[in-house]
C-alpha cells in the first residue's frame, strides 16, 4: 500500500515453523489499509492453535475490522473511540458468529485475538483483545499502548471469542501529535521484541526497524524485505510461531 | 546498510513447563516393573532431549515411595541437564506422603519461578502405583485434587498390575479417573508424557491442547 499522508508503512505476516511441520499454514492474518480522508488503519490477528477454523477466524477478524471502519463514521474524541472500538469488536465477534452458524461450526472454531491501531490526523486509537503487542514510541520513550492479557501460565490468553472478551478488551487513544511511530505484533514476535520479565517493549529491537521503514517508499517493495527478516534463521531458532509484524512510522 | 541486519534480539529465559512425578518403588515393583520403569525414565529422556525447545522447557521432578519411605529424588531440572535415575524397589507404599511432597516441591517451584520472573506452563502431576496407599493418604489426595480443580496443575493417576484401580479413583479427580497401564508399557507411556510435554512447552494456554492418543492405557468398558 502507499504511504498515507504522512506515515510510512511496512507489514509483513509468516508463517512458523512448528505450523508449517503440522501442515498448518500461516494461523495469522494482517491487513494496512487507508480511508480517503488518509485515516491509516493496521490490524492484525493471531488464530488459536487449536481452532479448527484459525486462518479464518483470524483473516475474518482482519476484514471484519476494516469493514466496520469503512461503513462508519469516525469518532472525533477519545471517549468515543473507546465506545466506537467496544462497539466494533461486538461487530466482528458476530460477524463470526454469523458465518458458525453458516458453516455448522463453533465459535470457538474461529478464535483469534485482535491488534488494532487506527491512526487519524488527531488520534492513534488501538484496540487488544489476546496477547501480541502495540508499542508506540513518542518523544521520551517507547511503550505499550494496549495491554495484552496475562494469566496465570505462559502464554495464556483469550480471544475474540472467549465469553469474557469485553472484560479483557484493552482500549487506549492518544494524540497523534505525540507520535513518531507504532508497531503492531502478534505473540510469535514476543520472545525477541520484548523483555518479557519487565513486559517492556525492547527498544534495540525496534529501532533499526522504524529506521526502516522511515526510508521505505513503497510497502510492496519492502513488505518480502520484512518477511525474510522474520523467516531469518536467528529469529526462527527463537520463535516458531506465526510472526505479524507491521511499522509505521510518521 | 540494510537496518534489519541492525535489529536486536531481545533475550529473555524459557518458559517452564513441570513435569511431576510421583513413582512408586513398593517391595511389588522389584523385578521387572521396577526395570520397566528405569526404561521408561529413559526413553522420555531420550525423546524429549530430541525436541531443542522442550529440552530447554521441561523439568522433571520426582518423588519415589516405597524403598528408604519417601525420598525426594529429584528436584525440578530442566530435561537437558537431568540423567535419568537407576530406581530400586523395596518397602511399602506411603503415598500419601508423597503427595504431599509432591505438592511441597511444587509450591517451592512455582516460587522460584515467580521470584526469577519465570513464566511456566500449567504444571502436571503424574502418580503411578501398583498397589495401595499404607499410609494416610485421603487430606494428601483432597489438597491435590483442590489444586487440579483451582486449576494449579493436572492430575494423572495411573495403576500398574495388580494396583487398586477402585482406591486410585478416590485419589484421582473425578474428571480423570485413573488409567491403568497395559502389562509394563512404561516406556510407551512415556514417551506418550513426552510427546505431550513438548506439545506443552510449544503450546499457548487459553488454548485446548491437542494429546496425542493415548495406546498405553487400557480402555475401560
Amino acid at each position: 500500500m502507499r504511504k498515507s499522508g504522512q506515515w510510512k508503512v511496512v507489514a509483513a505476516s509468516v508463517a512458523g515453523a512448528a505450523h508449517t511441520k503440522s501442515g498448518k499454514g500461516n494461523e495469522d492474518a494482517a491487513l494496512c489499509a487507508s480511508l480517503p480522508d488518509g485515516t491509516l488503519i493496521l490490524v492484525a490477528a493471531d488464530g488459536a492453535g487449536s481452532a479448527m477454523c484459525a486462518a479464518e477466524g483470524s483473516s475474518l477478524c482482519v476484514q471484519g475490522a476494516l469493514e466496520v471502519l469503512q461503513s462508519h463514521p469516525l469518532p472525533s474524541s477519545p471517549e468515543g473511540w473507546e465506545t466506537f472500538l467496544l462497539e466494533l469488536s461486538w461487530r466482528v465477534r458476530s460477524g463470526l458468529e454469523e458465518v458458525a452458524l453458516e458453516t455448522d461450526q463453533t465459535l470457538k472454531g474461529f478464535a483469534s485475538t485482535l491488534l488494532l491501531a487506527v491512526v487519524t490526523k488527531t488520534h492513534i486509537a488501538a484496540l487488544q483483545i489476546g496477547d501480541g503487542a502495540i508499542v508506540i514510541k513518542t518523544d521520551s520513550s517507547l511503550q505499550r499502548l494496549t495491554q495484552p492479557f496475562r494469566g496465570d501460565y505462559a502464554s495464556e490468553t483469550i480471544f475474540l471469542t472467549s465469553a469474557d472478551f469485553l472484560e479483557h478488551a484493552s482500549c487506549k487513544v492518544v494524540a497523534t501529535s505525540k507520535v513518531t511511530a507504532v508497531a503492531l505484533l502478534t505473540d510469535g514476535l514476543e520472545p525477541v521484541a520484548l523483555n518479557l520479565a519487565k513486559d517492556e517493549p525492547f527498544a534495540p529491537f525496534f529501532e533499526p526497524l522504524f529506521s526502516f521503514a522511515a526510508k521505505t517508499d513503497d510497502a510492496y517493495t519492502h513488505g518480502p524485505e520484512l518477511a525474510n527478516f522474520l523467516n531469518s534463521e536467528r529469529i526462527q531458532e527463537r520463535t516458531q510461531d506465526d510472526k505479524t509484524l507491521i511499522v509505521t512510522v510518521k | 546498510m540494510n537496518e534489519l541486519e541492525l535489529v536486536k534480539l531481545a533475550e529473555n529465559p524459557d518458559p517452564r513447563a513441570p513435569c511431576l512425578l510421583l513413582l512408586d518403588t513398593s517391595a511389588s515393583m522389584s523385578g521387572e516393573p521396577i526395570k520397566a520403569l528405569n526404561e521408561g525414565l529413559a526413553a522420555f529422556y531420550n525423546d524429549v532431549m530430541k525436541d531443542d525447545l522442550a529440552k530447554r522447557r521441561v523439568e522433571v521432578a520426582i518423588v519415589t515411595f516405597g524403598r528408604g519411605g519417601v525420598s525426594d529424588a529429584q528436584d525440578f531440572v530442566t530435561v537437558d541437564e537431568w540423567t535419568p535415575p537407576n530406581l530400586a524397589a523395596g518397602g511399602s507404599t506411603p503415598l500419601g506422603q508423597a503427595l504431599e511432597n509432591g505438592l511441597s516441591l511444587l509450591k517451592k517451584r512455582k516460587e522460584t519461578y515467580k521470584s526469577a520472573g519465570l513464566q511456566y506452563y500449567r504444571p502436571w502431576v503424574f502418580l503411578i502405583t501398583d498397589g495401595e496407599p499404607t499410609d494416610a493418604w485421603e487430606e494428601a489426595a483432597k489438597a491435590m485434587k483442590d489444586e487440579d480443580a483451582n486449576k494449579g496443575l493436572l492430575f494423572f493417576a495411573v495403576g500398574v498390575e495388580s494396583a487398586n484401580m477402585t482406591k486410585l479413583s478416590d485419589i484421582a479427580s473425578a474428571d480423570r479417573p485413573p488409567l491403568k497401564l497395559k502389562g509394563l508399557q512404561f516406556a510407551e507411556l512415556f514417551l506418550w508424557l513426552s510427546q505431550s510435554q513438548q506439545r506443552v512447552s510449544h503450546s499457548k494456554v487459553g488454548d485446548q491442547l491437542a494429546l496425542p492418543a493415548i495406546g498405553w492405557a487400557e480402555v475401560s468398558t
